[in-house]
């Protein structure tokens, strides 16, 4: 994967220093998170959504910015569409190749969440990014992790942290080359009704991207809340109006639900109030939540065993709007949760004009979207039709959406203490408030500073990690305890980051790599005896081993005799020579200097059977002239100690005319 | 009817813009592409570059001819409100520097 890499003019992407992070969306907005981590020549993408307040291709993160080709790893943190919305596309309709990974339970959810997406976006057919055929399609590009669970993808390691917030929400932590990167997509250290909060990590990451959706707000009590909310939703129904609640059919609507249940349960007068639940998919998606009650928190895991809480006593699930009796006062909890299109859209068109109605908003929205504008109390507002509606019915805004406040921010990150945080995820404003804000909290401390980033989309920053290239000597090297200004030689090792310093004999242990030699034969006829070639290769080496037994007699036809030469000199390698039959076979394994001593062995033995052989042995180059049946041919090789290639030249010349002792006229053949 | 093929950079497959005539300029081969794929006028403009060349087109009045092939890019557009006053106010004070200058030098040493 991955196999496109630029020529650089500097060093390789493999071993620069520079960590960048680039976003390709959620860069100082809201919506459409998508960021590029790029470092060691590995890019990964976190999160690939869509942004709720435009449509079409202009809702996606700017991937033009990026090759999708070249990215390596995808991860996905939750289901929500601002997070996973624009994956279909991204896996579908894009050149990428890489994995994708997310938790179980949002792959399970996004499934279903996406489609419904595709059903209520009113866009006409050609101009939508993805169909539910695409979904389909995508998920077998998707892997699914464990919370906690690593997985070495790539060169990369990574695992997550569960982030509370949504189902199946994670925080990605990210080891590159020993470098730790925190992604926390959305997260939340409040616990509610049914998940945990954020888990605090166990590593320290050297930087964190971290959401900043609610900059330097405090959230209210969570008490206080959930009662503002009852008292509200009770208030609403007594004066005999409708209670609109606009929120996504998954996420946090299961926590409204819980709360309403519970309050319905203890308040009789209201039981012949209906609350429907309306959702197309909401048989389907309770029934993910049924499953995965492993990742919720350990109160709703009690639970369960006894009686299932996601079985509503009060709540009636809504298939479509034919089921819906619009008699009395009645409470709605129906999606988009920013009421773009859809139910929620179509309900609140239908109810904004009497004054006894009220429409909770609970979630946060973003830019763009109606229940931003309807948040600022405007007189009327556009239905999807064109048509000028006056809005008299209440709303209000109670925050369920489980985004991390200051205070959580602040406590998150004074207990982490990562050299770099980069702000992503928030509003402009509110990010630039945050900064300032995290800023003033370390300005007077000596031993940390923290260095806050705030990106712009498609703006890179750039980061700086030196790190310590760190090898481990192991096996026969590491036997002796080292000692300073001691020097350490073997062949350095690398897989993936890590470095091992082995020497030659260990590499078969430690690594998959084998050292061979390369061995050579060269025969030669030879009509000798045995006891001629011992005399000659007695005179050239001095010292000649048997290695096989020796012959009984001077005149047998020898065979399999096999001879050691030269095995007193210990820096060449083996040279035997092996006599069997009429041939002889010099054999040496390759290395430079033998060359030149299995040339010399050569001559002796062509030398035996009746060839003239002249040689001219100098410090570098060996001439080798050997005349035989009116040829003349002229060898010269060079031989070094110092490691340099051999190079050997051959030329043949036939002996035309001999003109006097020593001198004859050749023709170059 | 001729045509311009188009591709946004991240996609896999080229799309179509007709039109009537020989070619078509910058401005209005954005327009179309923009119009086809309903992308409302927001922060970001298309960068458009020859498939073949490589070439970026960048005066809007630049002809592009039929049958070509463009990759569309869609890049975020600056602020320019703000960039823009920092420019009028660098050139302000650029001027104010030249005025200066011009009268150091013509009252010269008495």
């Amino acid at each position: 994967m991955a196999s496109k890499r630029k020529t650089e003019s500097q060093a390789p992407a493999e071993e620069s220093d520079i960590l960048q992070i680039k976003p390709l969306g959620a860069g100082q907005e809201v919506g459409r998170s998508c960021h590029l981590l790029e470092f060691k020549g590995k890019k990964i993408l976190l999160d690939c959504g869509i942004h709720p307040g435009m449509s079409g291709m202009a809702s996606l993160p700017y991937l033009d910015m990026i090759d999708p080709e070249e990215i390596d790893l995808m991860l996905v943190s939750h289901f929500h569409l601002d997070h996973s919305g624009g994956l279909p596309y991204f896996l579908q309709k894009t050149p990428f190749k890489g994995r994708c990974f997310m938790t179980h339970a949002t792959k399970a959810i996004y499934r279903w969440l996406l489609s419904d997406y595709v059903k209520v976006s009113n866009i006409a057919s050609d101009d939508q990014l993805y169909t539910d055929g695409d979904i389909e399609k995508s998920m077998e590009k998707i892997e699914t992790i464990n919370f906690h669970q690593e997985v070495n993808a790539s060169g990369v390691r990574f695992w997550c942290y569960s982030a509370g917030h949504v189902l199946g929400a994670a925080m990605f932590m990210i080891e590159i080359a020993g470098v730790k990167i925190l992604y926390t997509g959305d997260y939340s250290r409040q616990e509610d009704r049914h998940l945990m909060c954020a888990e605090m990590p166990s590593v320290k990451p050297d930087v964190v991207i971290i959401e900043s959706t609610y900059g330097t707000h405090i959230h209210e009590n969570r008490e206080k809340r959930e009662h503002r909310f009852t008292s509200l939703v009770h208030d609403i129904v007594n004066r005999g109006g409708r209670c609109l609640i606009p929120a996504f059919a998954l996420g946090r609507a299961q926590e409204l639900l819980l709360i309403l249940d519970e309050y319905w349960s203890n308040h009789p007068e209201l039981h012949d109030i209906p609350i429907y639940y309306a959702s197309q998919l909401a048989k389907k998606c309770m029934s993910v939540y049924q499953t995965y009650i492993n990742a919720m928190n350990d109160k709703i895991r009690r639970q369960i065993t006894m009686s299932n809480p996601f079985v509503f006593k009060h709540i009636i699930n809504l298939k479509n709007m034919e089921q819906f009796d619009d008699i009395g006062p009645s409470v709605v909890l129906a999606s988009p949760g920013m009421m773009q299109s859809g139910l929620s859209r179509e309900l609140f068109e239908g109810w904004c004009t009497d004054k006894r109605n009220g429409c909770i908003i609970a979630g946060y929205c973003v830019e763009g979207t109606l229940a931003k504008h309807v948040l600022s109390e405007p007189d009327e507002i556009v239905s999807l039709g064109g048509q000028k509606l006056p809005l008299k019915c209440s709303v209000d805004y109670i925050s369920f959406s489980a985004h991390a406040d200051y205070k959580q921010t602040s406590e998150f990150l004074r207990e982490l203490k990562p050299a770099h945080v980069v702000l992503v995820h928030g509003e402009m404003n509110e990010m630039a408030r945050l900064k300032a804000a995290l800023m003033r909290e370390y300005e007077n401390d000596p031993d940390y500073k923290m260095e806050v980033h705030n990106p712009r989309n498609t703006v890179a920053i750039e980061l700086h990690f030196r790190g310590e290239k760190i090898a481990k000597v192991v096996g026969e090297l590491a036997a002796d305890p080292p000692k300073q200004n001691n020097k350490v030689s073997g062949i350095l090792v690398k897989r993936n980051f890590n470095y091992h310093i082995v020497s030659p004999k260990d590499l078969q242990s430690y690594t998959d790599l084998a050292m061979s030699t390369v061995s050579q034969k060269m025969s030669v006829v030879f009509n000798g005896t045995a006891s001629l070639l011992a005399y000659y290769l007695n005179q050239l080496a001095g010292d000649i081993e048997y290695l096989s037994s020796e012959p009984a007699s001077s005149r047998s036809s020898f065979s399999n005799l096999v001879i050691q030469v030269f095995g007193s000199i210990k820096t060449i390698q083996l040279i035997c020579i092996i006599a069997c039959h009429n041939h002889i076979h010099v054999c040496f394994s390759s290395i430079h200097i033998n060359n030149s001593y299995f040339i010399i062995i050569l001559i002796i033995i062509m030398n035996m059977s009746g060839k003239i052989v002249i040689i001219i042995i100098t410090t570098t180059i060996i001439i080798i002239i050997i005349i035989t049946n009116g040829y003349l041919s002229i060898n010269i090789s060079s031989h070094t100690n110092r490691g340099e290639k051999d190079k050997n030249c051959h030329w043949q010349y036939k002996i035309v005319e001999i003109v006097e002792s020593g001198v004859a006229k050749v023709n170059h053949i | 009817m001729s045509c311009i093929h188009y591709k946004f950079k991240s996609s896999l497959d080229y799309n179509s813009v007709t039109f009537d005539g020989l070619h078509l300029s910058l401005t209005d081969l954005k327009k179309a592409i923009s119009h086809q794929r309903r992308l409302k006028p927001g922060e970001f403009d298309l960068e458009i570059t020859n498939a073949q060349t490589g070439d970026v087109y960048k005066k809007g009045d630049e002809l592009i001819a039929k049958n070509t092939s463009v990759i569309v890019s869609r890049v975020p557009v600056t602020r320019t409100t703000a960039s823009s006053t920092q420019k009028s106010w660098e050139a302000f004070k650029q001027e104010c520097a030249k005025v200066v200058r011009v009268s150091v030098v013509t009252c010269g040493p008495t």
